[in-house]
């Protein structure tokens, strides 16, 4: 299963949403309804679906669905490099 | 003191997540109770315990949003408080007024949350692994905190924790708050989540849970019986709506029973060993409270029967001396159902209601033989279709915790 699947599967898992609303520009807050708990929770998913570290400072800078995806590709890229 | 009614009831358990589905699983003897096969992974004498199941339509109904913040525990209050609100016909805003109020309980709170949090911890070394949720999910309050949060509750919101009394004591504070004024309308009762593997580990070792059985699991319960060896682990939830009489008159509802005794004490003895001294005194106090409220004679009562050997035995003697020549039926739902722990109480209440609003009194089930330590009362063996006018439900806990309610029909 790709990152991008996981991702969107993660996202309808914890935020009230439906699949069609998920589109790479789509922004958390304003697009997704996401709350401060659901970012918390959406990024401790992402560690434990993934088996990565999130930098809290990069977690901080992600607005949109795309960039959430990147955030992600760039842990596994790191995790592999540390490997 | 004011008259307090109770007018919406709902119901998880291991024997059916909706009235209807209860109702039927104590007329037909349908067991709650399986056998689960990580009990024996995990090399447990006893491999029996009882497990909500098909809950997951109900829990939809509650929303993803309220869902976030609630672990088993509190979704199992929040189901059984959408069908007793359904039955009250109790909307929403309704409930946003200081005069009304959330007291629902139990033992252990979102225990399996704790397991996780830890395991995860130790796992990664590394705290972000376990996200925020888990503060609200594991606190006992978590079924109170999040039904109040839900539904804009601005009353009294809190838990009361009284081990295996819990759901008796919740209502019966719920009560006690109505009967002063200082609610008008309360959602009360209790909730648990499957313990076993934690708890249960605990009564295991105490050879408090039956190990004979495990390949019958339906008869693993035994209340009052020769054969008995110990409890079963169960969960879920029992909520009642509780009004003031007027209150609910006001609103159009017609109540169904009335809560008339709720009689409360401790042992003050040992934290596992009964004396039954709390019992006696707590049966005592409600009766003289039901009598109050000219309730003369007490028709049926629900036990708390647990089908371990010591207070069995216990139970049957105090029952004995309380009520003399005035012996109600007696019964426990446990056999059928395991014991649902902190739950347990607010279950049974749901139970015994249901027998006094259909007038039938569910048996013990797997009561075969009674036990020489548990004869001399009026055990019921049979589903028995009798006019119900008043019913007690008892239980009694760990620490020594005892606590009575009686209901009469309206």
């Amino acid at each position: 299963m790709s990152v991008d699947t996981k991702v969107k599967d993660i996202l309808l898992e914890i935020l009230d949403i439906k699949e069609e609303d998920i589109v790479p520009t789509a922004t958390f807050i304003d697009d997704l309804g996401a709350t401060s708990i659901d970012l918390v929770e959406i990024f401790t998913a992402f560690e434990n679906t993934f088996n990565v570290r999130i930098d809290s400072q990069a977690g901080g800078k992600v607005k949109t669905v795309q960039d959430a995806i990147d955030l992600v590709q760039a842990a596994l890229t790191q995790k592999g490099a540390a490997s | 003191m004011r008259r307090v009614v109770v007018t919406g009831m709902g119901i998880v358990s291991s024997i059916g997540n909706s009235q209807v589905e209860v109702l039927g699983a104590l007329r037909e003897g349908r067991s709650g109770l399986e056998f689960v096969p990580e009990m024996r992974e995990l090399n447990f004498r006893c491999q029996v315990a009882g497990r909500v199941k098909g809950l997951e339509p109900k829990i939809a109904a509650v929303g993803k949003r309220t869902l976030q913040t609630m672990s088993d525990a509190a979704r199992y209050a929040a189901a059984a408080t959408l069908e007793a609100m359904e039955e009250a016909k109790l909307e929403r805003q309704m409930l946003q007024s200081d005069k009304a109020g959330v007291v629902v309980g139990g033992s252990f709170g979102g225990i399996n949350e704790v397991t996780k949090a830890e395991q995860l911890l130790r796992q990664h070394r590394s705290p972000s692994r376990l996200g925020i949720t888990g503060t609200v999910k594991i606190m006992r309050s978590t079924a109170a905190g999040n039904l109040a949060a839900w539904l804009g509750v601005q009353g009294r919101a809190y838990a009361i924790c009284s081990s295996s009394c819990s759901g008796t004591d919740n209502i019966g504070h719920a009560y006690e708050l109505i009967a002063r004024g200082v609610l008008d309308l309360c959602i009360c009762g209790a909730a648990e989540e499957s313990c076993w593997k934690q708890i249960g580990a605990f009564f295991d070792n105490w050879r408090g849970m039956p190990f004979s059985w495990n390949d019958r699991p339906a008869k693993a319960c035994r209340p009052y019986d020769r054969d008995r060896e110990g409890t079963v682990f169960s969960e879920g939830a029992g909520i009642l709506i509780l009004e003031e009489r007027e209150h609910a008159r006001r609103r159009g509802v017609v109540p169904y029973a009335e809560i008339v005794g709720y009689g409360v004490a401790n042992d003050g003895w040992h934290m596992f060993e009964p004396s039954g001294e709390g019992l006696s005194e707590c049966l005592r106090q409600a009766l003289v409270q039901a009598r109050a409220h000219g309730v003369e004679r007490i028709d049926y009562v629900n036990s708390h029967g647990t089908g371990t050997k010591l207070h069995d035995a216990l139970e049957a003697r105090v029952i004995k001396e309380v009520f003399g020549p005035l012996a109600p039926f007696v019964s426990s739902t446990k056999g059928l159902t395991g014991h649902g722990m902190g739950a347990a109480g607010a279950q049974e209440a749901v139970f015994t209601l249901l027998m006094l609003r259909h007038d039938f009194i569910a048996p013990t089930t797997n009561l075969e033989h009674i036990a020489s330590d548990c004869e001399g009362i009026a055990h019921v063996q049979q589903v028995m279709e009798r006019p119900l006018a008043s019913v007690a439900s008892f239980n009694a806990g760990l620490g020594g915790t005892n606590a009575c309610l009686v209901f009469r029909k309206l």
